[in-house]
């Protein structure tokens, strides 16, 4: 595998406007720093409100940000013009959550196909439509897909029609945001062995955004944690997976059911002995760990200062049990609120 | 299907099969050839007086009568229809160029572009639209082309707002974002992605300014503005007619017919077209070909329970049945379609004992909600509901009326749903409906009931139960909004909660806590629970037993135990193959071919057959009956228990 960074994401703040008036805007993404490498599969994992589909609409150029930096196969992209977009759209795809509303339902799915293939213009518009074809066949969608309309089709040949149309100019990263979420059981199975397949066929990168640790697990190399606009964690994703460290990846992986009856109920068992509930949790503070409020492990430091990024082995952990002056062994204290 | 069929050309199929547009359609299409070529269909020149035959009743020569002069009624109506339709055609054009261009303007754009729109249609909203079109009539000497087009400037005002609201909409569908995405212009995506959306709303608000331009010019020309008062014009017509109306009220007739007929035209074609276009019609899931409801040989809960001869089967029916809190037999859902009623649920038994958490699982289109509905009584018209019997908690709720029925729900049965939002008003706060429901269900007074629903939010989690007692649905996060819809679901004490999809819409870690809270209320209250839902890990946590249905009938059933260690059925295997876990790194998952098929095309056989890997030529000659695998453990496979002996379909998880 190449290890070249194909997109760089530096201190990547990305605000809301406040609801009220004259009041302070909401920081949705605050601090956010990852790289993708070229072939490489980067998932994004959080509770909605973590800002991880905020983070895929900035790289994607539908957000300006508000700080920070992002970088695509060497290029500044942090602020685009149509033009800057344009060049960027050719390397640069995306896949929605909802397979119903990403398609124009008046449309035809070629005409739909060959729009990215239309915008780059010249050589690519040529022999658009044996393209379109070829990709359609390439995602198991019947031949005479091209002049149909997104209606007649189900939730995951909507979602393989997404897929195609964000291969006709050969992308180097996509962007797949919740793809597979809205998916039943089977036909998830079905369009991640496509999404694989094609990955190994063809070599892009992807960004996989989904709020399914396990999920995120299976498709990823590495995983990044997101807890409201920050990250927690991140790392090799079975690393993170098999030894979390953070508390916060640690509650995420105990309440994923697993479908086995009698491992679930000591899963069960162990993580009722724990949790705080977030109907009983105080608000985040300010300054300081988002996360404190509903952390079993808090400390009071955790009110007050935000903790810094701190590698443990092949790991990266923002928590203040990893913190430098708490290097030996971390000390639970008593649950502070303020 | 459609699917091949330009949407335009599906819109005419579509409005063809509507009567009372094809009606309009005729009309309109003859109101608009006569007032092309109104020298063709005249009889007579609209002028043209006789004096030895005026107010002559309708005859042979004249088919619609004369009026004072001896001139040819249709002839004049004929004549005068010309004028009134350019008239009403300039202003809807002018109202829908200028109202679309600033709608849309607004709508994308937003910011300034929206403010100054806004400020525009604002100032035409506040003046009384007569008043500026009677001004105009003066200051522009009665000219008709002027009149009506400044009605398309007052007009244009209400078209501007509406394309400016369905535009805001559209910006943020997914499929304008993929065009962002792929670098397109944004003039080409607001005609490609954007303007589509509009037409709908468009084309009815612009067809009822066709009717209003119609009777506005009607009005005018009666007040004698706009057209040359020698001219046949409409509302000329009609003020003849009411100059007369005592002497000869005939004359109003065909005049007011007309006006009337062709003002609904306008309107029914209108809504015609809307609902045709593909972007605003439903295709119906069902469309059938074919009746398809056959008797089935029979059913997986009644082996259950009967013995059959074979040892460790549980005991005869009438034994165990005080311990049922819910007992479905035989129950089919079925809808008319084009060619007799085509089945959804077909022929499905289930029962759960006291304190029971039963879950239904299955992929969407198998029937588990329908299912779900039938047991509650509220599967939604036509749909029709048939069942050998049905019980709820005792009470054979399959021959009871309607009203009892309804007197059960709420407080024998109870249902929460998957967007909790929808089961709360969003007029009232969390409070107020809470203390509708005690008093509804319990006959409370209001402080009692306030005390209760205090009490009711504190035993579903919730720790200030007094903030949410005050707060409206939008305050409320997901997970506290579901915790306040079970809350209002345990105002009537059920004995079963029916929780279709309960968790779908939240995060795992408040999935988590709404199934603790469920199971911690089936401890406490004896609650049974219906578990809808598609999640073999939800599955696995709570339930006690499950019914496995694909295709509208169950495959298998058992206890969840026995149903995930030893599964008996190849698609229950599928399915808990198909869960990614951290074990299958790297390999592709073991995903079923194919999809569940729609219910016209259920087969006579094994539904599951096509894309099975254990298929024998047996399968899909005849429906295949219950197998049975376990005690209390079933299966709809001819292969059940060879299926069942093979090693566990999903590796289980290593305990961390």
């Amino acid at each position: 595998m190449e290890t070249e960074t194909l997109l760089k994401v530096e201190d990547l703040r990305v605000e809301y406007p406040g609801t009220g008036w004259r009041s302070a805007p909401f920081r949705a993404v605050d601090g956010v720093s990852f790289e993708i490498r070229r072939g490489e599969t980067v998932g994004l994992v959080g509770e909605s409100g973590s800002g991880k589909s905020t983070i895929g609409r900035a790289v994607l150029g539908l957000l300006e940000p508000a700080g920070g930096r992002i970088e695509f196969g060497g290029h500044d992209v942090t602020h685009r013009d149509r033009a800057t977009q344009r060049q960027v759209s050719r390397r640069l795809q995306a896949i929605f959550q909802d397979p119903y509303s990403s398609l124009n339902p008046a449309r035809t799915v070629g005409r739909t196909m060959v729009e990215p293939l239309e915008v780059q213009g010249g050589a690519a518009r040529a022999g658009a439509v044996e393209k379109v074809a070829s990709l359609l066949a390439d995602v198991g969608l019947p031949e005479d897909s091209t002049d149909r309309y997104p209606p007649s089709f189900s939730g995951g040949q909507r979602q393989r029609i997404a897929i195609a149309r964000s291969l006709s100019i050969s992308p180097q990263l996509i962007i797949c945001d919740e793809a597979v979420s809205a998916l039943d059981l089977v036909t998830r199975a079905q369009v991640l062995n496509l999404l694989g397949d094609l990955q190994r066929e063809r070599g892009f990168a992807y960004l996989f955004i989904a709020h399914d640790l396990p999920i995120v697990t299976y498709v990823s190399q590495r995983t990044v944690v997101l807890y409201r606009g920050r990250i927690m964690e991140q790392g090799p994703a079975r690393a993170v997976h098999e030894s979390p460290l953070h508390p916060y990846t640690q509650m995420l992986l105990a309440a994923v059911p697993v479908p086995d009856p009698a491992v679930q109920r000591v899963r069960r068992a162990r993580r009722r002995a724990t949790a705080v509930s977030t109907g009983t949790a105080a608000q985040p503070p300010a300054e300081g760990c988002p996360f404190a409020p509903r952390c079993p492990k808090v400390m009071s430091r955790c009110w007050t200062q935000r903790p810094e990024a701190v590698p443990v082995g092949e790991q990266v952990v923002e928590c203040h049990l990893f913190g430098p002056s708490n290097r030996p062994a971390w000390v639970p204290s008593p649950v502070v609120r303020p | 299907m459609t699917g091949t069929r330009s949407p335009f050309r599906a819109a005419l199929g579509a409005m063809v099969r509507r009567p009372a547009v094809v009606v309009a359609l005729v009309w309109v299409g003859l109101l608009v050839l006569i007032s092309v070529f109104p020298d063709f269909f005249a009889p007579y020149d609209p002028l043209k007086q006789d004096l030895s035959a005026i107010f002559e009743p309708p005859s042979a020569t004249h088919w619609l009568g004369t009026d004072n002069l001896g001139r040819d009624i249709l002839s004049r109506l004929i004549f005068g229809s010309t004028g009134m339709l350019q008239g009403a055609v300039l202003t809807a054009v002018v109202a829908v160029v200028i109202g679309v261009v600033l709608g849309l303007v607004a709508g994308y754009f937003g910011g300034w572009a929206d403010s100054a729109v806004s400020f525009y249609v604002n100032v035409l909203l506040s003046v009384p639209g007569f008043v500026i079109i009677v001004t105009v009539a003066f200051i522009s000497g009665n000219n008709v082309v002027v009149i009506m087009a400044s009605l398309g400037v007052v007009f244009s005002s209400a078209i501007a707002r509406l394309v400016r609201g369905s535009t805001q909409a559209a910006r943020n569908l997914l499929y304008v974002d993929s065009a962002r995405v792929s670098g397109l212009s944004t003039p080409r995506i607001i005609t490609r992605h954007v303007f589509p959306n509009v037409t709908g709303p468009l084309i009815v608000q612009t067809f009822l300014f066709l009717a209003q331009a119609f009777l506005i010019l009607a009005s005018l020309s009666f007040l004698g503005l706009g057209f040359d008062p020698q001219s046949p014009d409409w509302g000329q017509l009609v003020q003849q007619a009411t100059q007369e109306i005592n002497d000869h009220p005939w004359l109003m007739v065909p005049i007011g017919a007309a006006l009337i007929f062709t003002v609904l035209a306008f309107n029914q074609l209108g809504a015609g077209l809307r609902e045709s276009l593909p972007q605003n019609r439903r295709e119906s899931m069902l469309v059938s070909d074919r009746p398809r409801v056959a008797p089935k040989p029979a059913n997986l809960a009644d082996r259950a329970l009967t013995p059959d001869g074979t040892s460790g089967l549980a005991a005869p029916r009438e034994l165990v049945d005080e311990d049922l809190a819910l007992d479905v037999r035989d129950l089919t859902v079925s809808f008319p379609q084009d060619a007799g009623e085509i089945a959804v649920v077909d022929t499905v038994s289930l029962h759960a004992k006291r304190g029971e958490v039963l879950g239904l699982v299955g992929e969407s289109g198998c029937g588990k909600s329908m299912t779900a509905l039938a047991v509650l009584g509220l599967v939604p018209a036509p749909g029709a509901v048939q069942a050998a019997s049905v019980s709820i908690a005792g009470h054979v709720v399959s021959s009871m009326s309607e009203k009892d029925r309804a007197r059960l729900r709420g407080r024998t049965i109870a249902m929460i749903g998957q967007e909790p939002m929808v089961a709360l008003d969003p007029c009232f706060t969390a409070g107020s409906a809470l203390v509708e429901a005690l008093r509804a269900n319990r006959g409370m007074s209001r402080s009692e009931a306030k005390a209760t629903a205090l009490e009711l939010l504190t035993k579903v989690g919730i720790a200030r139960p007094m903030a949410v007692f005050q707060s409206y649905p939008h305050q409320l996060s997901g997970g506290m909004a579901q915790r306040v819809a079970i809350a209002l679901a345990l105002t009537g004490k059920p004995e079963i909660l029916i929780a279709d999809e309960p968790t779908t819409a939240l995060d795992v870690t408040i999935q988590a806590e709404i199934l603790d809270l469920l199971l911690d209320l089936r401890d406490s209250e004896g609650m049974t629970i219906v578990l809808v839902t598609h999640d073999l890990g939800v599955l696995a946590d709570v339930g006690d037993r499950v019914a496995v249905m694909y295709a509208g009938e169950i495959i298998e059933t058992g206890t969840t135990a026995d149903v995930f260690a030893r599964p008996g059925h190849p698609y229950t295997r599928g399915l808990l193959a198909a869960v990614p876990d951290a074990a299958a790194e790297g390999d592709r998952l073991a995903a079923l071919p194919g999809r569940v098929p729609l219910p016209r095309d259920w087969p006579t056989g094994c539904r599951f057959a096509e894309r099975c890997a254990f298929r024998m030529p047996a399968c899909t000659q005849a429906p295949v009956d219950a197998t049975i695998v376990d005690a209390g453990h079933l299966s709809r496979c001819l292969a059940a228990r060879e299926v069942a002996a093979i090693s566990p379909a999903h590796p289980s998880t290593e305990e961390r």
